[in-house]
């Protein structure tokens, strides 16, 4: 099965949206107690840019994605998707940017279909929303999706009688068949296997290098991680590290703290002192050993 | 639309039977009620005689032409074209001149059509006339016989009196088929006397010209034109009964108020009319608040399921959502599947309901009814299409306003709960507060009703909200007990919030299904009662005047000896309605034969009215002889000289049972002794019930009279000991002892105050009468007997007497035609019987004896007559709502299951990976619905009993209560236990069914994503 992206960039579509977040804060209330999920992300994606959000359950990945969805508002701080800051979008406007240039790729393929409709009939009823707001002469037709994700056979096909990963790739033709400038995928290789997992991955990579459309992807698994560009880690709810080519880096966030890489913590446990030393032009910490 | 209605065929298949089932709930009310008012209407004239339903205008000042100027255009549609007739009454001389009857010269449209001519021809020209059969043969009337008639007029009002001749050309016989032909001639009448008349015979028809023309035999003074309009029962249906009687009415007020001439008119219609309307706005209202209850359930469960549906389609909606489709992309995305669906169902129960009515018309009344499409139909029908999209709507609304986010979860956030609690906390205060109103009797009337539905959702509410702790505690001692499986079920139970919605809706739903068994079967049973009580008896068949009754008893024994299948009851009622009636009936007979609603024949002490058991005193002769002996008798007093009017006297019953007084002889004053010799009407045996001494008035008289060496036509005749008869006084101070001489003579010791000492009596006649009373009498009181006014003792008490009104009291009629007393009194003769056979052998044995029967009624006719009354036809609805009921509480655990069914086989699809064998899994999953739906029924049954004993009193039994009461409110403990039981084994089958459908879903494929 080939995976050739037959896609053409549109002349009228963006390319891609940069995101950007700033102090991004969101607690969930609870019955007796608050959950604060977010707590100061400053996160900057340029348009085009593909990354991966890194870090264990419960950190807060799937909470910003569906921040920089727009599926709720932040408690505070402030999202920009593009030129349009989603916490003071207006329904129309944020229904809008769901129609034409953000796609939410939900954790679980199933979840991202109608499970009565075939492949082609689910690319038709994601696109309808988008030809309504004018954008029907860009809209890729199902075949050329279909075609894309490597299921031009199995488009009429029952969503019962498809594999994991054939799922999978439909539902990626699905959420790309509106053209976003966007696409947040949340766990999208979780419970396949390896081969389906790459296949899909590849046609992520290849959607974000053809066409331009920034991809944000969440996800624990560091295997998926090789895939990305650029990752993030999310740590208690802010971004824990960077990582660029198989390079980890520490991020100074926007108020000038350093969170420390979770391995460093062993070496360098709550409380340590370190000094921050110019040499040679590069900044050095140094530990200081006597804290009596 | 068609690939998701697949996807979910089973729920869509639910939501489309609800919608169906709310509008046929809705339809069947205009329907139902449609339905009772033609019922009713057909019902009320097909019961009605054609007298009743006629209009006829009678006038002397009138011509036919006039009085048909009267009849308002309006009723012209209703009615048939008028019959005329005309008639003069006059006397005829017998053939043989001996005397002259009385008869009426009578000229009918169509008379010659609709007779029977069994001689010569119909009259056409003026002075011919035709005479009955029965007129020729008791008068000898010929056909060419010349006939002289006078003109029969009232002298108070005209001297002048017309007289002529006619011709008997033909005789005529009615045609017995034709006895709704209201212009008939009058016959029947021949050879018998007409009370303040005379002797009569069968009308003389004749042609209008011997009536009207110029050459008619006489110039009538007085011509009666009648003019008779019969009802078209064709033409006339509920609505255009209630416009008929109230013109006839204002008709009738016209004629009453009429100038000069006097007009009568004669009908029923105004009071059929208004006992139709009435009885339509009885029915109106219990069908109302039948039905509404009904449709407040079916609309719950409709919104119940449609919530359901919408969370089931949640994640749908996150998709559309999230596809930018917006909320009312979402909206028009839930509504493209709900509405086609939910207005299909409207559709299917508009099309269905008269389908079900024209069934449960055939179950229900006792006429054909039309099944109409009336304006309320169609109001019903669209008030169904707006209640259908309300709910939809709102619940639509209700899942489109939910953030997406939330849309996302797999449960909706619960963020409404405190708002739920407080509108469950507001529905059972108010459904406790009716309740109370109820027992209070603050609430009346077919309202009451609505007690099943208040106190079960009051219950059901309440219950859901223990549910949670119950099966807690219950779950956690099972666990410790170490059985799992049953407290994984339990708590299973309750997780998910259907399950309080389907307990809370069982217990509605069996609680109306308790009720309406109940109410239904109530009503039934009282109808039964009052019917047993109105007949009296199984077969009831009154006779024709006169029947004397101690020839109807003559016939009885003679073919019931044993008297164990027929007794005679003869009702007689004094002057004045405050008199209660007396029933002199057959007391062997009679417990076996007669009801006793509401009580039992045990009840009276039948023995102690029976008549003495003593022989009688027979006498056969034609002559008596024998010796008056007087001992010291004193004549007193002012008339104390007149000595020939003192007599001794002998009171015989005769064979045709008719009290005579025989005087014997003369009574010597002082000690002396006389011989008489009388005649005596005995002789086919009399008995001798009394001796009396008559004294002249103004006398006192005192002394001992014997009767000695007595004999009959020459052969001794004894009057037997003293222990044979009775003492007797009265209120004036006068007594009667009987007495003996020494031979052993019987003699009666007198002593009276005024006149005439009573008669002393035979102890074969009962005096006072034993009778069994109902009111409170006590002691000797006076009452109406068939004879006349008696002395009656109350020797014991009844419930009711059946077949008669309050107050009435039971005597043995043996009893009382063994009295002296003689009268006409007004009393009515009838036989009743247990067995059709014996009373035909009955029937036949009373013609013999020349009585004739009036009218046999069954209890069954008088069930039948009171089953075809709005109040029943009401109650009979109960059958329609327990069931709908039933299915409504079927149809939402078909729906619960239907929407979780894919989460339950889920978890159990996790179970199973957890090592559970597929047995423990089904009694899981049934063990997760059985009880809720265990203790649903069984507290939902109870409300309906309870609701029942605390509302049936005020829910009208009949439309006009019989005035014997016999209402009985008992809960008819078998009927609802069977119809609860019946409801509890189909919804539990349903539940073992669905349980196992779902357990057989849960394989491990499931816990794929798709």
């Amino acid at each position: 099965m080939t995976t050739e992206l037959i896609l053409a960039p549109s002349a009228t579509a963006p390319r891609g949206l940069a995101v950007h977040t700033r102090g991004l804060v969101h607690v969930y209330r609870g019955e007796g107690r608050d959950v604060a999920a977010l707590a100061g992300v400053d996160l900057s994606v340029r348009a085009g840019e593909m990354i991966g959000l890194l870090g264990p359950s419960g950190a807060g990945k799937s909470t910003l994605l569906s921040l920089l969805a727009g599926l709720f508002r932040p408690t505070a701080g402030t999202v920009v998707v593009g030129d349009l800051d989603l916490t003071k979008a207006t329904a129309s406007e944020l229904d809008t940017l769901h129609a034409t240039d953000v796609s939410l790729m939900l954790q679980g393929a199933a979840r991202n279909v109608l499970p009565f409709l075939t492949a082609a009939q689910n690319i038709e009823f994601a696109q309808v929303a988008a030809q309504r707001a004018e954008r029907a002469g860009d809209l890729p037709g199902t075949p050329t999706l279909l075609g894309m994700v490597g299921l031009s056979d199995l488009g009429d096909e029952p969503l019962d009688r498809l594999t994991p990963g054939q799922l999978q790739l439909a539902t990626l033709a699905v959420v790309l068949s509106t053209r976003p400038g966007l696409l947040l995928a949340d766990e999208p290789t979780s419970r396949l296997d390896h081969e389906a997992r790459d296949r899909v991955l590849a046609a992520l990579a290849r959607v974000n290098r053809e066409l331009g459309t920034t991809v944000v992807v969440v996800t624990h698994d560091r295997d998926v991680a090789r895939w990305m560009p650029r990752t993030v880690t999310i740590r208690d709810g802010r971004i824990g590290g960077e990582g660029r080519s198989g390079e980890e880096y520490a991020v100074v966030t926007a108020d000038g703290f350093l969170p420390l890489p979770a391995h460093a913590l062993e070496v360098l446990p709550p409380g340590t002192l370190v000094r921050l030393e110019l040499e040679d032009g590069e900044y050095r910490l140094r530990v200081e050993r006597d804290q009596s | 639309m068609w690939s998701r209605i697949r996807h979910r065929r089973f729920q869509a298949l639910s939501l489309l039977s609800l919608a169906a089932l709310l509008t046929t709930c809705l339809c069947l009310g205009p329907l139902y009620q449609r339905a009772m008012e033609q019922g009713l209407a057909g019902s009320v004239l097909t019961q009605a005689t054609p007298e009743q339903t006629s209009v006829r205008l009678d006038s002397s000042d009138l011509s036919a032409e006039e009085l048909e100027r009267l009849f308002p255009a309006r009723l012209d549609p209703y009615f048939s074209d008028p019959d005329v007739s005309l008639a003069a009454p006059v006397k005829v001389v017998l053939p043989d001149g001996s005397f002259s009857v009385v008869t009426r010269l009578y000229a009918a449209d169509g008379a010659c059509e609709r007779l029977e001519v069994a001689s010569g021809r119909c009259p056409t020209g003026s002075g011919e006339v035709m005479v009955s059969t029965a007129d020729i043969e008791t008068n000898g009337w010929t056909v060419g016989s010349q006939v002289d008639v006078t003109e029969r007029v009232d002298p108070n009002v005209s001297d002048e009196v017309a007289s002529g001749t006619v011709t008997v050309v033909g005789v005529y016989e009615v045609p017995p088929a034709d006895g709704d032909w209201l212009d008939a001639p009058l016959t029947g009448r021949a050879g018998t006397v007409v009370p303040e008349v005379g002797t009569a015979t069968d009308d003389w028809v004749t042609a209008p010209d011997s009536l009207t023309a110029a050459d008619a035999p006489a110039q009538w003074h007085k011509i009666t034109s009648s003019t008779l309009w019969t009802l078209d029962l064709d033409a006339v249906d509920h609505d255009s009964l209630l416009v008929i009687g109230p013109i006839v009415d204002e008709l009738r007020q016209e004629a009453l108020q009429g100038n000069s001439a006097a007009v009568l008119l004669l009908t029923d219609l105004p009071g059929l009319s208004e006992r139709v309307a009435s009885g339509s706005e009885q029915g109106r209202t219990t069908v109302v608040v039948l039905i509404s209850q009904l449709l407040v359930l079916v609309s719950v469960v409709l919104w119940m399921v449609l919530v359901g549906a919408t969370d089931d389609r949640r994640a749908e909606l996150a998709l559309a959502r999230l596809r930018g489709r917006g909320r009312r992309g979402a909206a028009a995305y839930l509504l493209s599947e709900l509405l086609p669906l939910t207005l299909g169902g409207v559709a299917v129960g508009v099309l269905v309901s008269p389908f079900v009515m024209a069934l449960v018309a055939k179950i229900v009344f006792p006429v054909p009814v039309p099944i109409e499409v009336t304006g309320g139909f169609v109001l019903a029908a669209l008030a169904a299409v707006a209640a259908v999209l309300a709910v939809v709507l709102l619940a639509a609304r209700r899942a489109v306003r939910e953030p997406v986010d939330s849309l996302l979860r797999a449960v909706p956030a619960r963020h409404t709960a405190t708002g739920t609690g407080v509108i469950e906390i507001a529905t059972i205060v108010f459904s406790l507060t009716a309740v109370a109103a109820l027992v209070s009797g603050r609430l009346e009337g077919p309202l009451a009703t609505l007690a099943p539905s208040l106190l079960a959702v009051a219950a059901g509410l309440l219950l859901g909200r223990a549910l949670g702790p119950v099966t807690r505690f219950v779950s956690v001692r099972l666990m410790r007990g170490g059985r799992a499986v049953a407290a994984a079920g339990i708590v299973n139970a309750v997780r998910r919030p259907a399950a309080r919605r389907v307990l809370a809706m069982v217990v509605v739903a069996t609680a109306l299904l308790g009720f309406c068994v109940d109410a239904l079967v109530t009503g039934q049973h009282n109808r039964q009662n009052a019917a047993e009580q109105l007949n009296g008896a199984p077969y009831s068949l009154s006779l024709q005047r006169p029947a004397r009754p101690a020839d109807v008893v003559a016939a009885l024994r003679a073919v019931d000896p044993d008297h164990r299948h027929l007794t005679p009851v003869v009702t007689t009622t004094g002057n004045g309605s405050l008199t209660a009636p007396t029933v002199a009936v057959d007391p062997r007979a009679f417990p076996r034969v007669a009801f006793f609603p509401l009580s039992s024949a045990e009840r009276g002490d039948w023995d102690a009215i029976l008549a003495p058991g003593v022989d009688p005193l027979v006498l056969t002769g034609t002559t008596l002889e024998g010796t008056v002996a007087s001992h010291e008798v004193r004549l007193r007093g002012p008339a104390r000289k007149r000595v020939d009017d003192l007599v001794v006297s002998l009171q015989v019953l005769t064979s045709d049972v008719t009290t005579e007084l025989v005087d014997l002889s003369l009574i010597p004053l002082a000690d002396g002794t006389t011989a008489f010799s009388t005649g005596l009407p005995c002789a086919e045996a009399c008995t001798v019930t009394g001796i009396g001494v008559r004294a002249p008035i103004g006398s006192e008289v005192s002394g001992t009279v014997v009767l000695r060496d007595l004999t009959a036509d020459g052969s001794p005749f004894s009057l037997g000991p003293v222990t044979a008869w009775r003492r007797v006084s009265d209120d004036l101070g006068s007594s009667v002892v009987p007495a003996a001489d020494p031979e052993g003579n019987l003699g009666v010791l007198v002593s009276s105050e005024a006149a005439t000492p009573p008669v002393m009596l035979s102890a074969w006649v009962p005096s006072p009468v034993p009778a069994l009373v109902t009111g409170r009498e006590k002691g000797v009181f006076a009452a109406p007997a068939p004879e006349g006014q008696i002395d009656l003792q109350a020797v014991g008490t009844l419930d009711r007497v059946p077949g008669s009104s309050l107050g009435s009291r039971v005597v043995d009629l043996d009893g009382v035609l063994r009295r002296p007393e003689a009268g006409d009194g007004n009393y009515a003769v009838e036989v009743w019987s247990d067995d059709a056979r014996v009373l035909a052998r009955a029937e036949t044995e009373l013609r013999k004896r020349g009585i004739l029967p009036a009218q046999l009624t069954t209890v069954d006719d008088v069930r039948s007559e009171l089953d075809a009354s709005p109040a029943a036809w009401s109650l009979a609805l109960s059958v329609l709502v327990g069931g709908a009921s039933v299915l409504v509480a079927m149809l939402v655990m078909l729906v619960a299951t239907a929407t979780t069914w894919r989460a339950r086989a889920n978890d159990l699809a996790a179970l199973r990976m957890a090592g559970l064998p597929s047995p423990s899994l089904r009694r899981l999953e049934l063990l997760g619905q059985l009880p809720v739906i265990l203790v649903g029924a069984l507290v939902g049954s109870a409300c309906g009993v309870v609701a029942a004993v605390l509302a049936l009193p005020e829910v009208r039994q009949f439309t006009d209560p019989p005035a014997v009461d016999t209402t009985d409110f008992a809960t008819p403990w078998v009927a609802v236990l069977v119809a609860c039981g019946v409801g509890l084994v189909l919804l539990a089958g349903l539940v073992v069914v669905t349980s196992r459908w779902t357990a057989r879903r849960a394989r491990l494929g499931r816990m794929r994503e798709v």
